[in-house]
């Protein structure tokens, strides 16, 4: 007993004793102080510039995930802007979609005081606090590629791909012509709780209520959990149980490559038709074989370098973010802020059998 | 008589929680190299709380798996408490009626594992793989997609209440908690018990150690542990979700494991599991801090792992031999 | 002689346990959702199982052996990474060369593993946690892996994956699986170093005073297990279609323990047979399939999969026990 409370003790005293000698954190060398740093951040947490940044832009994108290949295209995005105005850009993410295993890796960029935060958030809601500590440490924070709808008070900003309501419509309209208008289909969509996919099937729903809808005929809608094997038996289970099974509406990357090789496997090419959200290299063969009739996507290539202009613009030009404001985003021309400060990538970008070809991501 | 003094001192010294002893002073020292950040005393002390409720339901696991059992469900079981708290809180009960009701129904989860084990004898590591997605659904099913929040003001926050201005409340129910369970193993007839059930079953019977009642009492432990890590999981996010805490049952493996405690039973510490739940912790913070890829991470710990169980091999050999 | 006959029994009452279940909850299926009665279905069943039951051989080996190796998801993802990495430079690249491939890396990932519990006395738990760990992190230090899109995988290993591109109407993949079971179970079963992987189970010292070398044994079954997770590596990119570094085999070694304890394969070492472990693999496969198919929304999915898990568990034990009680009575 004696032992176990003497080693506690040492060990208390060593790390007490290491901290003790420490200087105060985040004294560097300070060149120089980057501009938009108000000295409203606690002394604790380090305000200052990242010692040898003298530009001050240093940017930390926090995707939803590690290795989802989703994101990579947005981190070039950002890292090739950041990098080309001479900043510092990192990328640092979970392995678990977890809404609580992205408030550690914030409070690390807190500690080391970054400039600019972006996260693509796995939460509405659990990052509110954390994010609060960010801002009034004097770090900027942007949602990208979803927000956090309701929370909109605890960001800066929200860079999205496309404007996510008009990928909705577009889709089931597109689905609508893919089907002639008539025919029973199922929905494959990821988790239950996915904002995305369950904002999407909302709006499918709302547009099956009108007339012009009503030859089409939705059975079921069903969850892939956006896992591969998953996917594929609950595609194959909806082509066995529906003797009259025409379409496959999958709002999902996951769910889609799923639901094409179901359709593939049962020999079913042209019999049940395919579409939804999917990137161009992953439906290209599926695309020209005929096994799907058409994908929908956005640029998230650009959306990464519409986000880092942005930053550029707040932290050298001084840029104040509020709607109907307008900044440069490089080569993609002006870009405009919207209502609750969302910026839109780009439009919708749709994928055929004839236009794949075109896109590498 | 001067040979024995020293062996004897010897001994005390070079015991397996020494590795990761070691461990522990070279994850402090490594964390200021990689950083200057790091040695921030109340930036760590942060970090902990968010560690601290699977470390608790490690001390738990730890005396599980020493007597030979081990229990996959425990992080599905944390979210399971969480959420029902917060649906019966929404529902109108009042929190200081729902914290009992958490603990009792951590309690419940933990029996229902062990009662299942102890009565059909099918082995815990299936029984537990079953109830691992039972509870997390059941918990999908009642919450839903959305989360719950609106928790009243005296209970949540839980990693903000500080003792004496630093240590954050749950490091200090988490070191309690290890002084406390670690007196229990090494000095009661309970934690012989414990022991002797996982090194040798068939001789503890013949003792007159009910086996499966100790099994029993284990499985509620750890139950009423994952019970105390759901609310106060609760109490520090403020909101409850069903998808939370995916994958931890591997980080307490892991924390477990490294404390040197053995994986077939009758071995193990619960100093060795609150410091390998240091090294775990300090670690994290540190490449969370240089913002290192999740994969190189990754590879630190596994190296770590090997390492330290070599190490703790060895120093297990040498207190065998003396 | 009578020994011998008891023992066999012994054994197949086991998996006539298991052999139930999976009838009981097929036939309730079937009771529910007519549609599940289809050649289709059983089709679609069996293409759960080639990646996981080569694992959960593997995975069985070690157990008898009394070792436990965590670290198979992750050399399988391993393997997968390399071997759609040489998709992605040349899709035309002879499919039986890359088959060869990523078995070769799954033996030297298996003999990493072997060599550090056998070399260093280490439990093998904790050492194929360090490992599972590391292989997976080497993924993407050695080849910082990106996924590898379906528009690099080429076609006939995909064709390996599906019904109608197979003379039988079983796919190849069911077919290889199935064989290499086989040729594992001959091996067991009639190869001296086969059962010696028995003796070093069921009892090392005694095993080693008969002069069985146990190091070179758990060696080779580390080795086999490796292997096994490499080769199934290929019939994993197959299924699937592309390759995620990052999720690849994750988690499946939980799946691959469980589909083999399922089987009678006991944890203390010693006892399992590889017929067992096909049904356990077979076993999880129903369920999963049943529960997309009898129309359980999503939202119960989880929480109904865990009961059926443990309820089918408990049911497969009442029935070896009353049948054990049956034949000794």
């Amino acid at each position: 007993m004696k032992r176990v409370v003497i080693a506690f003790v040492i060990c208390l005293a060593l790390v007490m004793s290491l901290v003790g000698c420490t200087k105060a954190p985040g004294s560097g060398p300070v060149e120089s102080q980057a501009p938009e740093q108000p000295s409203a951040a606690p002394a604790e947490t380090s305000a200052a510039a990242e010692p040898g940044d003298a530009k001050g832009l240093h940017v930390v994108y926090i995707p939803i995930q590690t290795g989802n290949p989703y994101f990579d295209p947005i981190s070039q995005g950002l890292q090739d802007v950041v990098e080309a105005a001479g900043g510092t850009y990192e990328m640092t993410a979970a392995d678990v979609v977890d809404p609580t295993a992205q408030i550690p890796l914030i409070k690390a960029q807190i500690q080391k005081g970054v400039d600019v935060i972006c996260i693509s958030p796995t939460s509405v809601d659990a990052l509110n606090d954390v994010c609060d500590e960010a801002r009034a440490a004097g770090i900027t924070v942007i949602m990208l590629n979803d927000d956090i709808t309701g929370n909109e008070s605890h960001r800066d900003a929200c860079v999205i791909g496309t404007n996510y309501e008009e990928v909705g419509y577009r889709s089931i309209e597109v689905f609508k012509d893919i089907m002639n208008g008539e025919g029973d289909f199922v929905v494959i969509s990821a988790t239950t709780d996915s904002p995305f996919q369950n904002r999407q099937i909302e709006i499918y729903k709302e547009m099956l209520a009108k007339p012009e809808y009503s030859k089409l005929n939705l059975l079921e809608v069903v969850y892939g959990n956006d896992e591969p094997e998953k996917s594929l038996t609950e595609a194959q289970a909806a082509i066995q149980k529906y003797d009259t099974l025409k379409g496959l509406l999958c709002p999902t990357t996951v769910a889609y490559i799923a639901a094409c090789q179901a359709v593939q496997n049962a020999g079913l090419e042209g019999k049940v038709l395919v579409y939804g959200t999917e990137f161009p290299n992953q439906a290209n063969e599926f695309l020209k074989s005929g096994v799907s009739q058409g994908a929908i996507l956005w640029d998230t290539y650009r959306m990464g370098v519409v986000a880092g202009e942005l930053c550029k613009a707040i932290v050298f030009d001084g840029f104040e973010i509020k709607e109907g404001a307008t900044f440069n985003a490089g080569k993609y021309g002006e870009a405009v802020i919207s209502a609750k400060n969302i910026i839109y990538g780009g439009p919708p970008l749709e994928l055929t059998a004839d236009n794949v070809d075109d896109y590498n991501f | 008589m001067e040979n024995t003094k020293k062996n004897s001192v010897a001994k005390k010294i070079l015991r397996p929680e020494l590795s990761i002893f070691i461990f522990f002073i070279i994850s402090i020292v490594a964390g200021t190299l990689i950083s200057p950040d790091f040695l921030d005393l109340k930036y760590i002390l942060s970090t902990m709380p968010l560690y601290t409720e699977l470390g608790i339901i490690a001390l738990a696991f730890t005396y599980l798996m020493i007597a030979g059992e081990i229990d996959l469900s425990v992080a599905s079981a944390l979210t399971l408490v969480s959420c029902v708290s917060a649906v019966l809180y929404q529902s109108g009960m009042s929190m200081e009626a729902v914290i009992p009701i958490g603990l009792l129904l951590g309690l419940v989860l933990g029996l229902f594992n062990g009662i299942l084990v102890t009565v059909t004898k099918i082995p815990s590591l299936i029984i537990t793989l079953g109830s691992m997605s039972m509870y997390r659904g059941l918990a999908q099913v009642l919450i839903g997609d959305g989360s719950i929040s609106g928790f009243p003001e005296w209970f949540v926050g839980i990693d903000r209440m500080l003792l004496f201005g630093v240590v954050p409340m749950p490091i200090v129910i988490f070191v309690l908690l290890t002084v406390i369970m670690e007196i229990i193993l090494k000095k009661t007839f309970f934690g012989r018990k414990v022991v002797a059930v996982g090194s040798q079953p068939q001789v503890a019977v013949y003792s007159a150690v009910h086996v499966d009642r100790v099994k029993l009492v284990l499985f509620g432990l750890l139950g009423l542990s994952e019970g105390i890590a759901g609310l106060m999981s609760l109490s520090r996010l403020g909101l409850a979700k069903y998808s939370i805490g995916v994958g931890g049952e591997l980080d307490i493996i892991t924390m477990v494991l490294l404390g040197g405690t053995a994986f077939s039973g009758g071995r193990g510490s619960l100093t060795g599991t609150a410091l390998a739940f240091l090294v775990i912790v300090l670690l994290k913070t540190s490449m969370t801090l240089v913002n290192l890829r999740r994969m190189d991470q990754l590879l630190v710990i596994g190296l770590m792992l090997i390492i330290v169980i070599i190490l703790t091999d060895k120093l297990n050999k040498y207190q065998d031999q003396s | 002689m009578k020994a011998k006959e008891k023992r066999l029994s012994g054994m197949a009452l086991r998996e006539v346990g298991v052999v139930a279940i999976i009838l009981i909850i097929y036939v309730i299926g079937c009771l529910i959702e007519p549609r599940f009665f289809s050649f289709d279905v059983l089709v679609n069943i069996l293409l759960f199982t080639p990646v996981l039951l080569l694992i959960s051989l593997g995975e069985m080996m070690e157990i008898i052996s009394q070792n436990l190796d965590v670290s198979v998801g992750s050399i399988m993802g391993f393997a997968a990474t390399v071997g759609g990495a040489i998709f992605r430079y040349d899709k035309s690249f002879p499919i039986i060369v890359v088959f060869l491939v990523t078995t070769g890396i799954g033996v030297v990932l298996g003999l990493i593993n072997g060599l550090l519990v056998t070399r260093f006395k280490l439990p093998s738990v904790i050492v194929t946690l360090g490992t599972m760990n590391i292989y997976r992190g080497l993924i993407f230090i050695l080849m910082n892996a990106k996924q590898i899109d379906n528009m690099y995988i080429p076609q006939n290993l995909i064709a390996l994956s599906q019904p109608m591109k197979s003379v039988i109407g079983i796919p190849y993949t069911v077919i290889i699986a199935f064989a290499a079971a086989a040729l594992v179970a001959l091996f067991l079963r009639r190869f001296k170093t086969g059962r010696e992987i028995y003796a070093i189970g069921c009892n090392r010292e005694a095993a080693e005073l008969r002069g069985i070398n146990a190091t070179r044994i758990s060696m080779l079954v580390f080795i086999i297990a490796g292997g096994l997770s490499g080769f199934a590596a290929m019939l994993f990119i197959s299924r699937v279609g592309y390759v995620n570094p990052v999720t690849a085999g994750s988690g499946m070694e939980f799946t691959a323990v469980a589909a083999a304890v399922i089987g009678g394969t006991s944890m203390a070492g010693g006892v399992g047979t590889t017929l067992g472990t096909v049904l356990g693999c077979l076993l999880l496969g129903v369920i999963y399939n049943s529960i997309s198919y009898i129309g359980i929304s999503g939202y119960w999915q989880d929480a109904i999969y865990g009961a059926i898990i443990i309820i089918a568990v408990i049911i497969e034990k009442l029935i070896k026990t009353r049948l054990v009680k049956g034949q000794e009575a």
